[in-house]
């Protein structure tokens, strides 16, 4: 497959085992700069390992991801992140005893956390620190989780913790976000608010990978969606193709 | 009396450097780092032997090399010995190992040490150790209390120093993201940070700042050896970071006062227990270790927690729009938390 211009990331024959058990098994996938892109299917499909390899959190055995134009095979994880590719976990993952605000302020890329500029040059980061503190704050109000911005995160509740996870997101200032079951534990009103914003983000220009059981919020959320079944991609389409296709429902929708 | 205080507070002063270092990788990033005993072994046997001259030729104590640089020479080699110290066991262990396996590694690489130098006299001293090393600045003065004082001095001048270091590192956006590692590696890796690189450079700090400590322990008692580089001396130290407050320097002072010289030398003053320093040994070691329990029981962040970021001279700031979603019913269920739980007792 050749990379186009207007694709953000491809996988590409991705195969990954874990001893006996293949988890991915020659996966290809494309996704277009600007969109909504879901991933579906059964447990087991190999979801989350597809989104593990293309992070970088885990390596594949085969096959390759093209990120952005430049491959991104078997680069470590926080290198796939410099380069925009943001994700969150299945289970969420904040920084329980620090404050919201310093989980907000661990993710940019910053001047204070090399060596030298930390011990003997806080004049340096310390305007920067200012700036970004604005800016965390800023999404925490956007958030509606400002009223919280001193507490410390563990404290969260876990449909707050995954609003977090998403607004600490945003502060790496990623090109493209990969929600591992983003709705996971969430309940009725936060689960609209979240679509929300992932819609809204999505139209200032951010690209979304997003793994989900709640076909539903699929449904209102992604253009176009990936089916995985036993470790393969099984189809490609809109929710409404894919509710016709038959080895899609015989593997998932029925 | 004058003179005990000072001696005290000397002790206090080397001890706390100490802690300090623990707790920069234990207290900051949750590194289970055994090695700063070894690290206080390698500053103290660096200091002795970039200090102490030649070996003689019909002295009874054998080592190798042997110079007399002058101060502050040997203390400044000694903290470059234990800083490249800690890159080694850094690269070595740090890399694939966490938790528990991270500590009996450390522990392991102290062992080895410790039995090479015992196992071949004619490398450090042996099992004898070595005496005579010379103390430095003492042409200054020849009445012993006024070099306790000029000693006092300069410990207290290098904790300082070395506390001022750790309050940088840890109110910096770097202790932030060390402790932001120490909380969740995985998600820290999705924030574009390398987590080897921070736990390394902690090390290496904290490998420098024990070797100050035992360069000063060394040259302070003019003697060194294999007995008191022991990895006993892992209980008062992870005791005082525990009681006192792990993650705050503030804290760690406070403890290392209570353990080291509360516990540590007021103890042996008490009526009943002085006519028997076997038994004010003993009693010593179980409120450490009693004291370890119940605080990791009852008050695991210690006697000043660890603080929140705070940014005080940071633009006020007046929300637009807060909305309240914050009182939105919990939603997440037991089987979450279990399953979390689940994944950090594996250290994935």
């Amino acid at each position: 497959m050749p990379v186009t211009s207007d694709a953000i990331l491809e996988a590409d024959g991705v195969s990954c085992a874990f001893g006996g058990v293949q988890a991915v098994d020659h996966a290809s996938l494309k996704i277009d700069r600007g969109t909504i892109t879901g991933l579906i299917g059964p447990n087991g499909a190999g979801k989350s390992t597809l989104v593990n390899i293309i992070s970088g959190h885990t390596k594949a055995q085969e096959g390759k991801i093209v990120f952005a134009g430049h491959e991104t095979t078997g680069i470590p994880a926080y290198q796939v992140a410099r380069r925009g590719l943001i994700r969150t976990f299945q289970l969420s993952s904040e920084f329980p005893n620090m404050t919201l605000l310093e989980n907000m302020l661990v993710a940019p890329r910053q001047m204070g956390t090399g060596f030298w500029n930390a011990m003997f040059r806080k004049s340096v980061w310390n305007r920067q620190e200012y700036e970004l503190l604005d800016k965390a704050r800023h999404l925490l109000v956007e958030f509606g989780l400002y009223k919280l911005a001193d507490e410390y995160a563990g404290n969260l509740s876990g449909g707050q913790k995954r609003l977090l996870e998403i607004a600490r997101a945003l502060m790496a200032d990623p090109t493209m976000l990969v929600l591992d079951e983003p709705m996971a534990g969430v309940a009725g009103v936060l689960i609209d608010r979240l679509v929300d914003h992932i819609l809204e983000l999505n139209r200032s220009g951010l690209t979304f990978l997003v793994i989900e059981h709640d076909l539903e919020v699929v449904d209102r959320l992604c253009e176009n969606v990936y089916v995985m079944a036993q470790g393969s991609v099984l189809a490609y389409g809109s929710m409404s193709d894919l509710r016709q296709n038959e080895s899609v429902l015989e593997a998932y929708l029925d | 009396m004058t003179a005990f205080l000072v001696t005290m507070g000397i002790y206090f002063f080397i001890d706390l450097i100490l802690v300090l270092s623990a707790n920069l990788q234990l207290g900051l990033m949750g590194m289970a780092n055994l090695g700063f005993v070894l690290f206080l072994g390698i500053g103290a046997y660096a200091a002795t032997v970039f200090s102490i001259g030649p070996e003689p030729a019909n002295s009874l104590q054998q080592y190798f090399f042997g110079v007399a640089l002058p101060f502050p020479l040997p203390i400044i080699l000694a903290i470059v010995c234990g800083m490249i110290g800690g890159l080694i066991v850094g690269l070595v262990s740090l890399y694939r190992m966490r938790g528990h396996y991270l500590a009996i590694i450390t522990l392991a690489i102290l062992t080895i040490c410790s039995t090479l130098v015992e196992g071949y006299p004619k490398f450090l001293g042996g099992s004898n150790g070595l005496t005579g090393i010379k103390q430095p600045l003492a042409s200054l003065t020849s009445s012993y209390n006024g070099y306790q004082l000029i000693f006092l001095g300069l410990s207290a001048v290098l904790c300082l120093a070395a506390f001022l270091f750790c309050q940088r590192f840890i109110h910096s956006p770097l202790g932030r993201m060390a402790k932001a590692v120490r909380e969740n590696e995985s998600a820290v890796t999705t924030l574009g940070i390398n987590p080897f690189r921070v736990r390394l450079l902690a090390t290496v700090c904290g490998g420098g700042m024990a070797a100050l400590s035992g360069a000063l322990l060394a040259e302070y008692v003019t003697a060194w050896g294999i007995a008191p580089w022991s990895f006993t001396e892992i209980f008062p130290a992870t005791a005082a970071m525990i009681i006192g407050g792990r993650g705050n320097n503030w804290g760690v002072a406070l403890g290392t006062f209570m353990t080291y010289v509360v516990v540590g030398e007021g103890l042996p003053f008490l009526p009943g227990i002085s006519a028997d320093p076997e038994l004010g040994y003993a009693i010593q070691w179980i409120i450490y270790g009693v004291a370890l329990v119940a605080f990791l029981w009852f008050r695991p962040s210690g006697l000043l927690p660890e603080r929140k970021g705070r940014w005080k001279h940071a633009p006020e700031f007046v929300p637009a729009m807060v909305s309240a979603p914050s009182d939105l019913p919990a939603a997440a269920t037991i089987a979450e938390q279990v399953a979390q739980e689940g994944v950090h007792a594996s250290d994935q």
